[in-house]
């Protein structure tokens, strides 16, 4: 690190490591490029919610719950309560979706936590120079999710609306029909504002979040651990409420693609 | 920093994600919940009905306790009564055998001073005979003056 100057420290730590899979057939195009450590950390954290949850609810009983059950049923009564609060019916589905948004995120959220040099110095050790441990700081990870969102948002809006109904309701609101470009103009602008506040908003925390912790880094090390106290503890407030924040625009957003008008 | 295939590998994640908690995590938690809440629900409609249940066992006891009570009531009613009786009887009869005694005694009594007088009667007579005999000396018929007598004594009864 110490031949390193601190824009390029920090631009290292800025970098995804890197696949391209453009060679396998010849195409050189940037989005060929893919995040490997994005794609794998996220995948082994949500492997992890999924394989705790799944031993918490497997030997599920109404009886005396065990402390892993009890955990899971706390979680899954919190979302279900909020999708109950905000939908007025219970709904399997939309309590997954939020339930799995708000771990998955959170776990993701929380690698931010993790001292910055810590495990690209590990992986260094194995031969691997470019890792960012954070994945909600990758716009590929939140665009994924919140385009996940939007493509649901649609098709919930066919289901309870019908085709028809859903371009009536893309035409004729707020203006009168005769308004018609007017209103879906606004319409599209309203629907796609979703997925793109719902991701950057997400990102820009994280990102913002550890572009501080890793300047911390920079400074002289007995200054560090104060102001990295400091911020670490605030930055568990940030990344919980991030994730509730994504879960609960998601719910809100479908509670409002069911609503007739 | 650019948007790249990654994006599609993880809607793909995300997709497996949601379908596993879909599939395996809420179901048997909110079933287990579900259960739960009625069996708590049971627990406490079964509370309740012993609750009740034990009010209507002491209504039960208190009836029973003051039943009891006014039959020990009566069955002391009824042996003071008993006693009662059985005291005036035992006087009664008593009385009864008071009076036969002194009947008894008295016509005992009676027959036995008849009777004396009677004797009395017959040795003042013989007494009177033999003065008589004695101062008329042999001179007088016996049978004679037994009848005289006689006649006098019954005289003297009536």
């Amino acid at each position: 690190m110490d031949q390193l100057t601190s824009s390029e420290y920090i631009q290292h730590h800025l970098k995804n490591l890197t696949l391209n899979i453009g060679d396998l057939f010849g195409s050189s195009s940037s989005f060929y490029l893919i995040h490997i450590d994005t794609l794998l950390i996220s995948f082994l954290l949500g492997c992890l919610f999924c394989f705790v949850l799944r031993k918490g609810a497997r030997r599920a009983t109404s009886g005396t719950p065990g402390k892993l059950q009890n955990l899971t049923e706390v979680l899954i009564e919190f979302v279900d309560e909020q999708v109950r609060e905000t939908l007025l019916v219970k709904d399997k589905f939309v309590g997954s979706l939020g339930l799995t948004i708000f771990l998955w995120v959170f776990l993701m959220n929380f690698m931010d936590l993790v001292p910055v040099d810590l495990l690209p110095k590990v992986a260094s050790w194995f031969g691997i120079h470019q890792l960012r441990v954070v994945a909600t700081n990758d716009l590929n990870l939140t665009f994924a999710l919140s385009l996940s969102v939007f493509l649901m948002l649609i098709f919930i809006n066919i289901r309870y609306k019908g085709i028809i109904g859903y371009a009536k309701d893309l035409l004729c609101h707020p203006f009168p029909w005769f308004l018609f470009p007017i209103n879906f103009v606004l319409r599209v602008v309203e629907e796609i504002a979703k997925p793109i506040s719902l991701s950057l908003r997400l990102f820009g925390n994280m990102y913002a979040g550890e572009l501080i912790f890793m300047l911390i880094a920079l400074i002289p090390w007995w200054a560090q651990w104060p102001l990295g106290g400091i911020w670490a503890v605030f930055h568990i407030l940030i990344i919980t409420l991030q994730a509730f924040i994504f879960m609960m625009l998601t719910i809100v957003y479908i509670s409002m693609a069911r609503e007739h008008h | 920093m650019n948007i790249n295939a990654t994006l599609f590998g993880q809607m793909i994640t995300f997709a497996i994600f949601v379908w596993f908690t879909l599939k395996y995590v809420w179901p048997p938690i909110t079933q287990a919940l579900e259960e739960r809440q009625a069996k708590i629900a049971e627990g406490i409609k079964d509370a309740e009905k012993a609750e009740r249940t034990r009010l209507e066992a002491q209504h039960e006891k208190d009836q029973i306790i003051s039943e009891a009570r006014n039959t020990a009531k009566e069955v002391i009613q009824e042996a003071k009564n008993q006693a009662n009786n059985l005291i005036a009887e035992a006087k009664n009869t008593a009385l009864k055998q008071h009076d036969n005694i002194v009947a008894l005694a008295t016509k005992e009594s009676q027959t036995q001073l008849e009777k004396a007088r009677k004797s009395l009667i017959q040795e003042i007579a013989s007494f009177a005979i033999s003065g008589s005999e004695k101062i008329l000396k042999t001179k007088l018929d016996e049978k004679e003056n037994r009848i005289l007598v006689d006649r006098m004594m019954s005289e003297e009864q009536s």
